[in-house]
Order: C-alpha cells, then structure tokens, then sequence
C-alpha cells in the first residue's frame, strides 16, 4: 500500500496501472484469509 | 455445513406445492423440495437471465447517441477489452466476447445476493468451480489451439532439460491448484459476505446491515474485477507468443 501510495505521488499519470496491480495484489493476499474461512467452514 | 435456501425457493416451494423430502448426504438429511435443494442454479439462472435480458435489450435497441444503460454497457465492454489488449497482443479481440460472459455472469450472480430474499449463486462452491473449470478448459484449449499441442505441454517442463522431471509434476500441480484458488477466492468472498450481512441482519435489521450491504456491492465489483483479471492473465500466459 505504501508503496503503491509513494508510486502513484511520484508519478500521477501512471496512476491506473499502479492501481490496478496493487488491487490485484490485495486480492491475492486476501485470498489466503478466504482460505482460512472456508477451511473455518469446513470443518463446522 | 447447513444449508440455507433462499426465500424465493422457499416461496416457489410452497406456491407450486412441491414435496420435499430428505436428500442422502445433504444437510444432515432436512426435508428439502428440488429448488431448495438446487437453489444455487435457480439464482444462477435468474441472475444469467438478467443478465441476457438487459445485454439483448441493449443489443436490440442500438442509438447513435446512447441512452443511460447503454453508455453503462459501453463502458464495460471498453473496459474488458482494454484489459485483454493490455495482456494479450496476438488477435486479443477474439477472446473478448468469452470473457465478457464470464465477468457478467460473476458480476450479476454477486449482485443478487444484495437484492433481498435472493442468496447469491457465487456462494456456492459447485458455481465458482463451474465457471473455473469453464475458463481452465478455455485457456487450456486456446493455449494447445494457438501454440500446438506438444509446444503448449512442453513449456511446463521448463528451459532446462534436465530439471524438466523435476519441473513438469511441479508445474502441472500448479496448474491445477489455479482451479482451487480461482475458485475458492470468488466462493469464500460472496459467502463470507454473505454470513457476516445474514448476521448483522439477525442482530438489527434495521440501518445496521446498511453500510454491509454497500461494502457487499464494492466486493461484489472488485471480486468480478479479480476474477475476470486472472482469467485474462491466466489467458495471456496460456496464449503467448514468442516473437
């Protein structure tokens, strides 16, 4: 996030991009909390 | 896990007068008719439905100057076909109308599950693995169809012969595991979703689930983003050229 917010404040135009690999990102670390509720889930 | 039908099939249930009866293996054997049982592919196919309704009505009634929904419609499409000409650079545009339907299908199927009495079909593992397993066999075959069968296989063994019997098993594992977590990111996201509203609504029903249901549309955007995202870098790996 830091990072995504230092790059977007260096350069503005790349701004879009920048967003959307960090979403992408965020997505991807989010998942292995997903895991641990299905897994939370499956074992109900 | 317990099973929670929707109301509407609950409803239809009791409107049409369907029987229910215990399923072998299925929620602990509670008395269910088929479209309690079924429930996901009943709002799969209400939230397809929708979706075919509004596109074909779209479709039907082009103008120059567009109305509303169709600047809406315009802008999605702009937007998916940017995504794919972004990844893809040989003919992208022949993959746009399957990543189209995905990401509209994903996007209805997670809005429904705001709309009351409906349950989202996404929160149901058999829908997202459906619709992984769809765009594992498409990139797969588009992969074999652009590359050539061995071409496609051999590039899972990795540049080096020697390691390639290390590399393959490890590759193929990797691209099969893609199914699980393509699958199970889209599922767990709706359903959690899902469960944390179905509680906050248990505790008040009223103003609480409110700001849930608002953060519910935002992932609801941002899953079928991810979804339609992965599917194209999954594509794009599968379909690349070297020039």
């Amino acid at each position: 996030m830091v990072a995504a917010c230092e790059g977007i404040a260096r350069n503005p135009q790349a701004a879009g991009d920048i967003r959307t690999t960090m979403i992408i990102g965020l997505a991807l670390i989010e998942a292995l909390v997903i895991y641990c509720l299905v897994a939370a889930f499956a074992i109900k | 896990m317990e099973h929670h039908a929707s109301e509407l099939a609950k409803f239809l249930t009791e409107l049409l007068h369907l029987a229910r009866h215990a399923w072998p293996g299925f929620a602990g054997g509670m008395p269910l008719s088929i479209l309690e049982r079924y429930d996901h592919l009943l709002n799969a196919l209400l939230a397809a439905l929708t979706a075919m309704a509004l596109t074909g009505l779209v479709r039907a009634k082009l103008a120059r100057v567009p109305g509303g929904l169709q600047q809406t419609l315009e802008f999605v499409v702009g937007g998916l076909k940017g995504m794919i000409h972004d990844n893809i650079h040989h003919h992208p545009d022949k993959y746009l109308p399957f990543i189209g339907t995905m990401a509209l299908f994903v996007f209805f199927n997670n809005l429904f599950g705001l709309i009351p009495f409906l349950s989202p079909a996404t929160s149901n593992w058999n829908v997202t693995l459906g619709a992984a397993l769809v765009v594992f066999c498409y990139y797969n075959f588009q992969g074999m169809k652009e590359q050539g069968f061995f071409k496609y296989w051999g590039h899972f063994a990795g540049p080096i012969w020697w390691l390639s019997f290390l590399m393959f098993p490890l590759e193929i594992l990797g691209l099969f595991s893609r199914i699980l977590s393509h699958s199970l990111r889209l599922f767990g996201n709706i359903a959690g979703e899902h469960v944390v509203a179905g509680i906050f609504f248990g505790l008040m029903p009223l103003l609480l689930p409110v700001p849930l249901m608002f953060m519910g549309l935002f992932f609801g955007l941002i899953q079928t983003f991810v979804f339609t995202m992965l599917s194209v870098i999954y594509l794009s790996g599968a379909v690349a050229h070297d020039h």
